[in-house]
């Protein structure tokens, strides 16, 4: 008997597979059944395919060739005035298009498509956003785009994405970031991938995209993920990941604990919507900042909470991290930093 | 990229009714099995397996051969399952192959006694579970240890019904059990430890 190195215990496949039985076949009326739908679905399809062929070739000679060239002439202009109607179509659809979104800032590595096929590189100072338009991040910068409802989406480098609407994202590629801070609860964000969609429940999280994968990461608030075959609800301080349904072995899908603070959040600080801070309550910048950087927010006391509500901050921060810009502000006001621990800032008097 | 799949794809879309005749009888039994496993109501089985085949007929031509043909299959199935679900307001039975679960009922199998029904039903989820690990096996290997172990067919018959030769067909029962035993191996490595006779 031939035997390789790695061979198996015999009887115990043996053993296994006896215990299992014959495996479950289907009744010899019902394969023959769905065996003549299948095949009539299958034939009709090949004779669809088939008629395309030699259409293409009369359509580009000159001549008919055969008998049948009547009936061919006749789908020919069948296809002709569908292709009419679509261009005509679509060139409604294009004037129909809406600016749904706007980029926070004029970015250099940063290509733009109407088709996800033929990229072209965003034209100087163009920060519009109509729906339907694709884009690709490059490998340099990270982008965000506040959309007409005030949901801030950002896009890590190499992010591959579609704007479908006001509403909607299709990720392609990489990983996308939200936050849903400024913005009224009146209709759902959703974040539509290959695997499934998210959908924002007042919150901040993003969706990364892999090969196989997605996942889905709470910073803030809920998020609704659903693919065809469950719905969840992913909390805050949670990073699920749902696996393809096309792998050999479908695998269930898994849940994590993820800080608001984790390292995975830092590439959103750096495509941070800028933020105007002059003439500011300073309480409120620092709950920016608290939001920014994931870090829960507290003050010495209520004195100092008084104090954070009546003082207006001026000037700018810049492109400075959220983080870095604390102790600048701070600087002009006479409270300080206490403590800014991994998960805390605490504001207080020296 | 499943080299074989993607031939055969394109075998089935050109026309060659053989090739179809062979998709058919590969991949009908094992996705009837895979829809019997997830479909509580067995009056709508055949509904869900024929629309299924008939959805994979009008786009053949958009398998890629990323996965085997078989997985690709069985998504477009889960699509329809799920749909025929979510149109009677339900939720989708999951088959799940958790290790902690499928132990304990693994052991239950080597036990001798079947008389209990809680050790009736045990064996049955196993038996669910292995007969799924055989239709999930590429290509035919799940056909041919079953042609072996279950119906005790010697290697001479199966290369027959394969229609390859004897060497051949010992070659592909060595590939084949390698695969099961790597399937069996990822829902409970206790189930066949390594090196052990």
């Amino acid at each position: 008997m031939m035997r390789d190195e790695n061979d198996i215990p015999e009887h115990r496949i043996e053993e296994i597979l006896q215990r299992v039985g014959p495996l479950r076949s289907p009744p010899e009326e019902m394969t023959a059944r769905v065996k003549a739908s299948v095949k009539d679905t299958w034939r009709a399809e090949v004779t669809a395919n088939k008629i395309a062929e030699p259409l293409q070739s009369s359509l580009n000679s000159a001549t008919a060739r055969s008998t049948r060239s009547w009936q061919l002439a006749r789908i020919a202009v069948a296809f002709a005035l569908v292709a009419i109607v679509s261009i005509v179509s679509f060139k409604g659809e294009k004037d129909n298009l809406q600016q749904v979104a706007a980029f926070d800032s004029n970015y250099i590595d940063l290509e733009y498509s109407t088709d996800n096929l033929i990229w072209s590189p965003i034209a100087d100072g163009a920060i519009s956003i109509h729906s339907g338009s694709y884009f690709r991040v490059g490998q340099n910068e990270s982008v965000s785009m506040l959309f007409s409802d005030g949901m801030n989406v950002r896009a890590k480098p190499n992010a591959i994405f579609q704007v479908e609407n006001a509403h909607s994202v299709r990720l392609f590629k990489g990983a996308l970031y939200l936050d849903s801070y400024n913005r009224p609860q009146t209709e759902p964000f959703t974040i539509n991938t290959l695997f499934g969609q998210a959908t924002d429940i007042g919150t901040q999280y993003q969706v990364i995209l892999e090969e196989q994968q997605w996942s889905v990461q709470v910073r803030e608030g809920q998020v609704e993920v659903t693919d065809s075959q469950q719905e969840l609800m992913v909390n805050k301080g949670v990073s699920l990941t749902l696996f393809s349904k096309n792998d050999v072995s479908p695998r269930e899908p898994t849940s994590r604990a993820i800080s608001p603070t984790d390292s995975t959040w830092q590439w959103t600080e750096q495509s941070r919507p800028e933020y105007q801070l002059d003439g500011k309550v300073l309480s409120e910048y620092l709950m920016w900042v608290a939001r920014e950087t994931g870090k829960d927010l507290q003050y010495q006391s209520d004195d100092v909470r008084l104090k954070a509500l009546k003082t207006t901050v001026h000037g700018s921060i810049g492109q400075l991290s959220a983080q870095d810009s604390l102790r600048q502000v701070l600087l002009s006001t006479n409270l300080n930093l206490i403590d800014s621990a991994e998960s805390v800032i605490m504001v207080g008097y020296h | 990229m499943y080299k074989d799949d993607i031939a055969l794809a394109q075998s089935i879309m050109s026309g060659d009714e053989r090739k179809f005749d062979q998709f058919f009888e590969l991949y009908f039994p094992r996705l009837y099995r895979f829809a019997y496993t997830r479909m509580k109501d067995e009056s709508q089985l055949e509904d869900i397996v024929q629309t299924t085949l008939m959805n994979a007929m009008r786009n053949m031509d958009k398998f890629r051969g990323e996965a085997t043909m078989f997985t690709w299959l069985c998504q477009i199935c889960r699509n329809e399952i799920a749909q025929h679900y979510r149109k009677l307001g339900k939720s989708v039975p999951t088959v799940t192959a958790d290790d902690d679960v499928i132990r304990p009922i693994l052991e239950a199998l080597e036990a001798e006694s079947e008389t209990d029904p809680e050790g009736q039903y045990a064996n049955h989820q196993v038996k669910e579970l292995i007969s799924e690990v055989l239709d999930f096996l590429p290509k035919n290997y799940g056909q041919a240890l079953e042609w072996k172990y279950v119906w005790g067919l010697s290697v001479t018959e199966i290369a027959e019904r394969l229609h390859v030769t004897e060497l051949a067909a010992q070659s592909l029962l060595a590939r084949a059990r390698a695969a099961f035993r790597s399937a069996l191996t990822q829902i409970s490595p206790q189930l066949v430890p390594a090196g052990q006779e």
